[in-house]
């Protein structure tokens, strides 16, 4: 497992990216995807009050809500980075969203897409240590120039 | 930088939720940004998207006639009358900071400035509450529906604590009179005039709007509704609308009238027993065979105290833990044998 810490974020740079949308994706076996919520995604969200996710099976496309999350009142809207299957929830995560903020990469994931296609071969998606880097470090930059994230 | 300004008016319970979220979905789809404005003809319930519906005491709803309607915004279960003014910003996204503790503040500023230019005295504290003083004067939640940010709240010119106290789903009569006595400590109405608010709310989202786009402020498209706060002549602010948002609306209508969408989802409840007053004032319960313990809180600090069939010198203890913070209670209760079981635990479960 590659990390990277990018501006004080520890970034996992072995995994595919909708960084916009602040969601990482880990292929674990026989297609299946994991998706959770990055570090900066955490940060810029606030600390979690409640998750709720979408039951399996549910057939995504690209942008569909599959979740929500609140934090101080504000419900966010989680959105399917990619198509596929929905085939698993984390039911842990919803009973205890403090579990995504703790362990981002591990026991807070989110869902589970079934995919046929190889999610780093989507243009729309960022995977590659050096572009993952790259990509992390604009947006923190980017972040900090709007005063998002504290000096 | 372009805002619409629309009162509906007074309007039905349904129509005060479907309303607004009618309009985030048209502001996603390129209506300019907005602040909405009205007031419900009838009192209602109105939860959080992620509220268990075991939070309201449905049957005490029911006997009260109070229909129960699930929002898709944050923040928990609130009763709601015609004693209020509900508004309601909404803006793309894009507007909107991407810190949303951050959007969140900046879209209330502006409310809190419309309290001042009408004389009250408000403040946004650190949780992001309006309170003047220690007193919570504004409900409000918030939300991202579809492309759109919305911040909603509410003027409330008269505050019914019974109603409010009735509606919460509660474990037993301690903590029913507890959590009552509570909203009275910390929840209050202000003397204020709607019309003045929504007049002050008008400008003063006019200029933070502009400011957030770096832009001078630009048109302000203005449509007065009709009483309470309008004119009795006005136009259907339905009119107002775009297609796209009134088919929404229609839709609306449906989904949050959907009894499967209000009862929502069943999560796993906290143990033990809780509800928020307001940001940092709690009220907790615990109940075994022998004894109930109710405890409020105000930022983490034991305020109240309700011991029932809790043993001797229930007072001696009460006045100990009083003005204690948690761990504090949790070290007093441990030398503590006679109180039994129920404290400790809910304590032990607090911490």
């Amino acid at each position: 497992m590659a990390t990277q810490n990018i501006d004080g974020f520890e970034i996992r740079t072995d995994l595919v990216y909708d960084v916009g949308a602040h969601l990482w994706m880990n292929v674990t076996q026989d297609g299946i995807i994991s998706v959770g919520v990055d570090p900066l995604g955490i940060e810029t969200f606030g600390t979690l009050a409640q998750i709720a996710l979408e039951a399996p099976p549910i057939n995504l496309e690209r942008g569909m809500h599959f979740g929500s999350m609140e934090a101080e009142k504000f419900v966010g809207t989680l959105v399917s980075p990619i198509a596929g299957l929905l085939t698993e929830r984390n039911e842990v995560v919803m009973a205890d969203p403090g579990i995504v903020e703790r362990d981002p990469y591990g026991d807070g994931w989110l869902i589970k897409i079934k995919m046929s296609t190889d999610p780093t071969t989507l243009p729309y998606l960022t995977s590659g240590a050096d572009a993952v880097i790259e990509a992390f470090e604009k947006r923190v930059a980017a972040y900090r120039l709007e005063g998002v994230l504290a000096e | 930088m372009e805002l619409r300004v629309i009162d509906f008016g007074r309007v039905s319970a349904l129509r005060s939720q479907t309303l607004w979220h009618a309009i985030a979905y048209g502001v996603s789809e390129g209506a300019p940004p907005t602040l909405s404005f009205m007031t419900p003809a009838t009192p209602y319930v109105s939860i959080g998207l992620h509220v268990n519906i075991d939070a309201v005491d449905v049957n005490a709803c029911k006997r009260a006639g109070l229909p129960v309607f699930r929002r898709m915004v944050g923040g928990g279960p609130v009763y709601l009358d015609d004693d209020q003014l509900f508004f309601q910003i909404t803006l793309p996204d894009s507007m909107a900071p991407a810190m949303r503790s951050r959007a969140v503040r900046v879209l209330l500023n502006p409310v809190v400035a419309a309290f001042q230019q009408i004389g009250i005295d408000a403040e946004l504290d650190d949780a992001n509450e309006i309170v003047v003083g220690d007193r919570k004067i504004c409900g409000h939640a918030a939300g991202q529906i579809g492309s759109a940010v919305v911040v909603v709240g509410n003027l409330i010119t008269g505050f019914n604590h019974d109603a409010a106290a009735s509606i919460a789903s509660t474990p037993n009569r301690a903590a029913a009179g507890m959590f009552r006595q509570m909203l009275e400590r910390y929840v209050t109405a202000v003397d204020a005039d709607p019309r003045a608010f929504m007049e002050a709310a008008v400008a003063t989202y006019t200029e933070a709007l502009s400011s957030l786009q770096g832009e001078q402020a630009g048109d302000v498209s203005y449509v007065r509704g009709r009483p309470p706060f309008g004119e009795p002549d006005a136009g259907d602010p339905l009119a107002s609308l775009t297609p796209y948002e009134l088919e929404k609306l229609e839709e609306l209508d449906r989904k949050l009238a959907d009894p499967t969408f209000i009862r929502g989802e069943s999560r796993r409840t906290r143990a033990p027993w809780r509800i928020k007053v307001k940001s940092g004032v709690w009220v907790y319960g615990h109940a075994n065979e022998s004894a109930t313990a109710v405890l409020g809180l105000v930022d983490d600090v034991i305020t109240e105290v309700t011991l029932v069939g809790a043993g001797r010198d229930t007072e001696k203890l009460i006045g100990e833990l009083v003005g204690s913070g948690l761990p504090h209670a949790a070290d007093r209760i441990a030398r503590e044998g006679h109180m039994g079981a129920t404290i400790a635990q809910l304590v032990e479960a607090m911490t």
